[in-house]
């Protein structure tokens, strides 16, 4: 029997709107989709901070740029990824993330001017349209955790379905995947899932969906024909790491197509030193900040090079085993760890964009 | 709230064990004591009649217990009615114990312990309403962070107000045993630890405990740690060090061992003083860098030849291996 998580299917209690957002159709459709939350109008953020409530999130203005490209961490090849931050903050509460010392917003707010989100992709994608585009929506929040009621992927697979020179990857611990299995796509959205060695999604992740859920959901996406992405990061170096992660990669080799799988990324636990302080405080039991983390060239901590290596090495042989084909990454990493644990290296950043858009650009 | 009343008051109706209103550990100050000798009590207490028609003490601990020394039998006070809302007399307390400086964080945790205890206020409550009076920062860490200090033994609690231990470690210290506290406090004063280097060591003290599901009072006390800390011979400096070396050892054992084979090739390299060879810190990179100064043609030669029988030893293949 496996362990399972304790998932609830995450509610607003409160939901807190900001005037600039209160009659955009993305804002009505949350409130439709949660009758039971008080509504507290907000007429304007500055200054605004709204009381503790961990069932509370905030319907604003996204008053930046949506898209961004991934800042990267210095010296380490990274995957030139855009990040659309149509969120920020997230219900899960895993013990390692990162948004524990990243947001400075007030509560979880979900950007509801999607209008302008449009409108900007229109215009960027428009005009460089030989340029090709890998956009996710999971760097400051989970993709799908909220879309049980705010329902945007919905119009994210049907805006990327029209588009030629972008893919958009919807990366997620959660399985609300009913407001976009059905619709067309073409091909044009990955949906992918963090996954772990499943002893550390009991431990570090109790709030998400088991393992066996998450399959289940990517089997469905797979039926709908769509491309599929699995991403081991954190991989926690723990006792039995090596049995727990082979699990996992044998659950995903069971049930999916390696033919469907445009990628999998791998990436050890790495973070820096001020969320060693938060993961203590906020997380006691978690045993994570245990492991040999020390020091690195970007001056966050991570697994001494040794560990990482071999965690690294053995995963890209157990997955090997199943595939010749699918296309495995490391996330942040330097070229000699590329090397050393693949026998291999894109050399660089701009070596492992090619990679990853000829994966999805057809 | 009532005006309080200035009267005379024998000493021998105030209850001096009702330490409600209290914030410090009262003692008799001598200095105190000879000046209410000299020209009496210059000062007059606080009292609060209680509903038994003894007294107890809402400010002015000290200068009883001074009084009480110097044989006085009756001082002035003002006096408050037994229905004046005790919480409101503690308010008043807060707000007069804290108007020159702000609390220290032993009157602190006093206050808090007072607060959750004899008031039944909330933490919420607490922060909200009286951390401004004790001019605190309405911030819950706070409230985690001073909260426990209470249970601090003596010498730390000496420590703490001597500023020589950082409140963290000293809330972390207080939620351990006292045998424990003693333990620490043993090893900080052994080692004349500052207080980044507490912080240091109570965090790979901390970490090896949960990783051999041990005690660090326990670890402290054996092989390879307790040794080091016995050694009569090292000054406070070198047992520093070792004892470092030696948590290093237990707490990241890949990278000690690698750092322990790094040392080796350098003693076979057999490198003069003139040429410095390094890894990257913590061997995060594959890269080694080595420098080297000469002053003549031939200590060029002297320092490319030391390198070059690394190589032929194969010393640079095994550095290689290391990362």
């Amino acid at each position: 029997m496996k362990p399972a998580t304790n998932y609830a299917l995450f509610l607003p209690d409160k939901i807190y709107v900001e005037d600039a957002v209160r009659a955009t159709i993305w804002t009505q459709r949350i409130l439709a989709h949660v009758p039971q939350a008080v509504v507290e109008h907000v007429p304007t953020l500055d200054g605004w901070a709204p009381p503790p409530g961990e069932k509370n999130i905030l319907l604003a203005q996204q008053r930046g740029p949506f898209l961004r490209l991934c800042p990267g961490t210095t010296r380490h090849i990274c995957c030139l990824y855009h990040n659309l931050d149509i969120a920020a903050g997230c219900d899960l509460g895993c013990s390692y993330c990162i948004l524990q010392a990243y947001l400075n917003v007030p509560t979880t707010t979900l950007y509801t001017n999607l209008d302008a989100l449009f409108a900007e992709l229109d215009e960027k994608l428009g005009r460089y349209p030989n340029r090709f585009y890998r956009i996710g929506t999971g760097e400051l929040s989970d993709s799908l955790t909220f879309d049980h009621f705010a329902a945007w992927s919905g119009d994210l697979v049907t805006y990327f379905a029209g588009q030629n020179n972008a893919i958009i990857e919807l990366k997620s611990k959660n399985t609300h995947i009913d407001h976009f299995v059905h619709l067309p796509h073409r091909r044009r959205t990955v949906v992918s899932w963090s996954v772990n060695a499943e002893a550390k999604m009991v431990t570090e992740e109790p709030h998400a969906p088991s393992l066996q859920e998450r399959l289940a959901a990517a089997v469905e996406v797979q039926k709908a024909g769509f491309r599929l992405g699995f991403h081991f990061d954190p991989m926690i170096h723990h006792a039995g790491w090596e049995e727990g992660y082979r699990e996992t990669v044998d659950a995903i080799f069971r049930r999916i197509d390696p033919a469907n799988i445009a990628w999998i990324s791998l990436g050890a636990l790495r973070y820096p030193p001020v969320l060693d302080e938060i993961i203590r405080e906020n997380h006691p039991d978690s045993d994570i900040v245990l492991g040999e983390l020390l020091p690195g060239i970007d001056h966050k901590y991570r697994y001494f090079r040794a560990i990482r290596i071999e965690m690294f090495a053995k995963m890209y042989n157990w997955i090997r085993g199943y595939s010749n084909d699918v296309f495995v990454y490391l996330c942040m990493e330097s070229d000699d760890i590329w090397r050393r644990s693949f026998g291999w290296s894109p050399r660089s950043s701009a070596g492992l964009k090619k990679l990853l858009d000829a994966r999805v650009r057809g | 709230m009532q005006e309080p009343v200035l009267n005379t008051i024998a000493l021998a109706e105030i209850d001096a064990t009702d330490l409600l209103f209290s914030l410090n550990p009262v003692s008799t100050d001598p200095g105190l004591v000879a000046s209410i000798t000299a020209i009496g009590l210059a000062q007059p207490l606080r009292l609060q009649k209680r509903l038994d028609h003894h007294y107890r003490i809402v400010s002015g601990f000290q200068r009883f217990a001074a009084a009480r020394a110097a044989g006085l039998e009756s001082l002035p006070a003002f006096v408050y009615n037994s229905d004046v809302d005790s919480l409101q007399l503690y308010e008043w307390v807060l707000a007069e114990k804290s108007c020159a400086k702000p609390l220290n964080a032993l009157q602190a945790s006093c206050a808090i312990t007072r607060l959750r205890t004899d008031f039944s206020r909330s933490d919420e409550e607490i922060i909200r309403r009286f951390f401004p009076l004790m001019r605190l920062a309405p911030n819950p860490r706070l409230l985690s962070l001073y909260a426990p200090l209470q249970r601090l033994e003596l010498p730390l609690q000496l420590l703490l107000l001597q500023d020589e231990i950082s409140i963290e470690i000293a809330a972390a210290l207080a939620a351990r045993s006292a045998q424990e506290q003693i333990c620490f406090h043993d090893v900080m004063q052994t080692l004349r630890l500052g207080k980044n280097r507490q912080r240091e060591f109570w965090l790979l003290l901390t970490d090896i405990e949960r990783l051999q599901k041990t005690s660090f009072a326990q670890l402290l006390g054996q092989a390879p740690l307790g040794p080091v800390l016995a050694e009569p011979s090292l000054t406070p400096s070198q047992k520093s060090d070792k004892l470092k070396l030696a948590l290093m050892h237990l707490r990241y054992p890949a990278y000690s061992a690698a750092l322990d084979r790094y040392e080796k090739i350098l003693h076979r390299a057999k490198l003069p003083p003139e040429i410095h060879l390094r890894p990257a810190p913590y061997f995060a990179s594959d890269q080694f860098q080595v420098d080297f100064s000469f002053r003549s043609a031939k200590e060029l030669k002297q320092r490319l030849k030391v390198l070059q029988d690394m190589l032929d030893q194969g010393l640079a293949d095994e550095l290689m291996d290391l990362v």
